[in-house]
């Protein structure tokens, strides 16, 4: 089995974030903001559907080695978004902008370089632009996230049946599974993250 | 402080600075690692997703006339990942299992001031001091683990072959008789997944005491 | 790794475990409200029992001496010392309860009066050879307590060993289920106490095949002393973080004291609901959720008591994934040998209190609203990273056990949908346990700081030691 199965794609972007360009870095704030404004279920990445884990933070401060003392920093703050897709990283954008353009505008759109447009085209330019390559990717699973959160609720749903007919006789358990049988067959389709 | 996040996969960013001259060293190194099967990790079934990625210092995106250019000394070696269970047993597991530790000595050897991934106090304090705070975090199945995930997808196939093997019509003790088996053969994976977040306990001292901040 | 040389002689009883000889006991949790009511205690005491004592015939009493982090600040220790404890020593089980699944009826609001209010500042172990001698300790000490102004005495519980005995059967439907020889017991019945890890350095009971650390050219050895004893080794070659000075930490170990009480009609009628629904024993389905039989048999391996592991059962078929045994060392199930586990060890020298509760008799018959239970007692070096580990990803989680969220069917902290999945074997059908009440109550407890006799010496006689 391939390590890294096709059907994946690793998205790593890293965009600047201006701290000179106005007063305090209102920029950066922002952003953070921005950020902070989403909680882990509240953010647009939930309604992306092939987004299976998405991260995002500000790297204001690199860490210096130990015992580094040369004050090297960063001139510009950077944001990083890291993800992990089924498919490819367009169509993953394009249902990002789609759910909500305003969360793009106020993150990636107040980066440097983005342009003053609309539109879900401009996030993908932006995005290629600023997409770092050649990374070592791992996965678990060769599975989509369709195929991850169907298979969850079947078993949840399996090991309910399991713990219903346990005792029944042969007819009430034959019973019990026949009412089962659509949910098993074609478990109800789950909400990114509603799991 | 990193904000936390609900669900059994924790994230990490770990970005440590990396000399230029090692570069050569480190694509053939990533090189190795991407035609090996990683089967360890496999079986350690608790990493979700993972990446290394080197970035030159040089080749930040840079994409305004405007922007400045940055004038780092060291190339950033990224490191992210999402795992189950707390970060104590997780970064013990890399340095406790042999095949595990080997091969993070190789992908970090070249990062300033690694100590190597044992003995363990050295290494987690190495990796705490480079993790980066997440900002925001999603993850498209919270409630459920790795294995959580390695049980359900066996279970599905299984499930399929039990359904497509079970007419409308059958007899009831027939039926009686193959469900049992399918459910003694499908046991091992029945463990409850749940939709509920709460029943996963609380995130335990996702970082050893003596090194929390 | 060459076992380290352990003064036997400065490391209290109670980390080696009380043998038969002492079958009774009784616990005081105390309370003092100057630093020398607290000194005034430490003097009073016996000449504390260590752990080659309990060999030593003449002597009929046996005490122990335990701290918490709020019983060595009311002793007036210097606040270096007192901050030098780990965080999870220093907040105490009480402040820790969300990560224990120490919540809903098991929250510490709900524990008994001993544990509420001011609080225990140390805890008092008496074990005796006889019930006398022990009357006669207890009635001198108590006498002493009260007289003596500004010492609390918040609670005290009396415990005592029990052993399986023909004449009084602890079965559920299967009579030939009691041990045959006159092993120690827990209350719902089973054997208690044999699988505790070897430790490098202490009196070895047996060879460490199977509880011990599972080296690469496949022979076992003891656990590092570090894992239980402070200041010395542990599995990672390093020295545990213990409070400062170093003197302090020597031979001492943090301990977990939970007083358990089991419901033991509970368990019963449980059990013998759902092997009725299956068609199986119901003694026979109760050792499932053990992972041994009653008189200590392991599931996995009849023919020994301790030199079995799992790598041969990775679906759980002889003893499922989810069984207690399992979860609360998982030996080599997790793969990779013994390293996923040997960091996560506890040392388990618990002793029961209340009656035991015959085959077909209800526990309120016996000692009405008594009850009975389990003083569950471990020592680690790490609440964090050893007890609440186990407590939190092994008993209260099935992850690691590929059993997703179910919980310990014995001592989990029980949600819906409750299950419990013993996996058939061919012979036996699947047994899907569902809607497991909770057998297993928390009454009280807290964690403590059991010193080396040297350490409570140097408490007893003035702060900062």
């Amino acid at each position: 089995m391939s390590r890294v199965p096709k059907p994946h794609s690793f998205l790593t972007a890293l965009s600047p974030i201006d701290r000179q360009d106005d007063a305090g870095g209102a920029r950066l704030a922002a952003i953070r903001a921005a950020l902070a404004a989403h909680t882990q279920y509240g953010s647009p990445f939930r309604e992306c559907p092939t987004a299976h884990m998405v991260r995002m933070q500000v790297i204001d401060a690199l860490k210096p080695a130990m015992g580094d003392t040369s004050g090297v920093h960063l001139r510009s703050a950077w944001l990083l978004c890291v993800a992990e897709l089924d498919g490819g990283v367009d169509d993953f954008l394009d249902a990002l902008y789609r759910t909500d353009p305003d969360f793009v505008h106020a993150t990636w759109g107040q980066c440097t370089g983005y342009p003053p447009y609309r539109g879900a085209v401009f996030l993908r330019r932006y995005i290629a632009r600023c997409r770092m390559g050649g990374e070592l990717p791992y996965a678990a699973f060769p599975a989509s996230v369709a195929q991850v959160q169907a298979a969850i609720a079947r078993k949840e749903c399996l090991g309910a049946l399991a713990a219903a007919t346990q005792g029944l006789d042969d007819a009430a358990a034959q019973a019990a599974f026949r009412a089962a049988r659509g949910e098993l067959e074609r478990p109800t389709a789950t909400r990114p993250g509603g799991l | 402080m990193q904000q936390s996040f609900e669900g059994k996969a924790t994230p990490m960013t770990v970005i440590t600075p990396m000399r230029p001259r090692w570069r050569p060293l480190v694509w053939a190194i990533l090189a190795v690692f991407r035609h090996l099967k990683l089967g360890v990790v496999k079986e350690l079934a608790f990493i979700h997703f993972a990446r290394w990625l080197l970035v030159k210092r040089g080749r930040l995106p840079h994409l305004s006339p405007r922007q400045p250019v940055e004038r780092l000394d060291d190339d950033w070696f990224v490191f992210t990942t999402n795992f189950n269970g707390p970060w104590d047993q997780y970064i013990d597991a890399f340095g406790m299992v042999g095949g595990v530790r080997g091969g993070l000595d190789w992908l970090w050897w070249t990062s300033r001031g690694f100590p190597g991934a044992w003995p363990m106090r050295p290494f987690k304090r190495y990796i705490r001091y480079f993790e980066y705070p997440l900002d925001l975090y999603c993850n498209a199945y919270p409630g459920a683990s790795v294995r959580d995930i390695a049980c359900a997808l066996e279970l599905s196939s299984r499930l399929d072959a039990f359904l497509a093997a079970t007419p409308p019509d059958e007899d009831a003790a027939a039926f009686a008789r193959r469900w049992c088996a399918f459910l003694d053969a499908v046991a091992p994976t029945l463990g409850d997944t749940g939709a509920q977040l709460q029943e996963i306990p609380s995130p335990h001292s996702k970082v050893p005491l003596e090194l929390r901040s | 790794m060459a076992a380290p040389v352990l003064d036997l002689t400065d490391i209290q009883a109670q980390f080696g475990g009380y043998d038969r000889h002492w079958p009774v006991g009784r616990f005081w949790y105390l309370r003092w409200e100057t630093p020398d009511a607290g000194r005034a205690l430490l003097a009073r005491l016996p000449p504390l029992a260590h752990c080659l004592h309990l060999d030593d015939s003449d002597t009929a009493i046996a005490v122990n001496v335990a701290f918490t982090h709020r019983g060595l600040a009311a002793l007036g220790l210097d606040p270096t010392m007192l901050d030098s404890f780990p965080e999870d020593f220093r907040q105490g089980m009480r402040a820790r309860a969300p990560l224990n699944g120490d919540t809903g009826p098991n929250d510490p609001q709900c524990w008994d009066d001993a544990w509420q209010g001011g609080g225990v500042h140390g805890w008092v172990g008496a074990y005796a050879r006889s019930a006398q001698a022990l009357e006669e300790f207890a009635r001198d000490f108590e006498t002493w307590l009260s007289a003596t102004p500004h010492l609390v005495r918040a609670g005290s519980e009396d415990v005592s060993r029990f052993y399986a005995d023909p004449a009084r059967p602890m079965h559920i439907d299967d009579p030939a289920s009691n041990p045959s020889r006159p092993v120690v017991l827990e209350h719902f019945g089973f054997r208690d106490g044999v699988s505790n890890p070897p430790v490098a350095g202490m009196p070895q009971d047996g060879p460490a095949t199977g509880i011990g650390m599972l080296n690469k050219d496949g022979s076992w050895s003891p656990l590092p002393a570090g894992e239980f004893l402070l200041g010395q080794v542990d599995a990672d070659g390093e020295v545990p973080p213990g409070p400062q000075p170093e003197s302090l930490a020597r031979n001492g170990s943090f301990m977990v004291l939970r007083k358990l009480e089991q419901d033991v009609d509970g368990f019963r009628a449980y059990v013998a609901g759902v092997a009725a629904g299956a068609g199986i024993g119901a003694d026979a389905l109760a050792a499932r959720f053990f992972g041994r039989h009653r008189d200590g048999t392991p599931l996995a391996d009849p023919s020994t008591l301790n030199g079995f592991t799992f790598g041969d059962d990775p679906q759980g078929r002889r003893c499922p994934l989810g069984a207690h045994l399992r979860r609360a060392n998982p030996r080599d199930s997790m793969g990779f040998g013994t390293v996923l586990v040997d960091r996560h060890r506890i040392l388990r020298n618990g002793i029961t209190y209340g009656q035991p509760v015959p085959h077909g008799v209800l526990q309120a018959e016996v000692n009405g609203d008594a009850g009975q239970g389990l003083m569950f007692i471990a020592f680690n070096t790490s609440f964090a990273g050893q007890f609440e580990f186990v407590t939190q990803q092994w008993l209260n989680f099935g992850n690691d056990q590929n059993q997703g969220n179910d919980r310990d069917p014995v001592v989990g902290v029980q949600v819906p949908p409750a299950r419990f999945v013993v996996p058939g074997d061919g012979l036996r059908p699947t047994v899907v346990c569902a809607g497991l009440p909770q057998f297993v109550r928390l009454r009280g407890g807290d964690y403590f700081f059991l010193p080396g006799i040297a350490a409570v010496a140097a408490l007893a006689s003035g702060p900062g030691g």
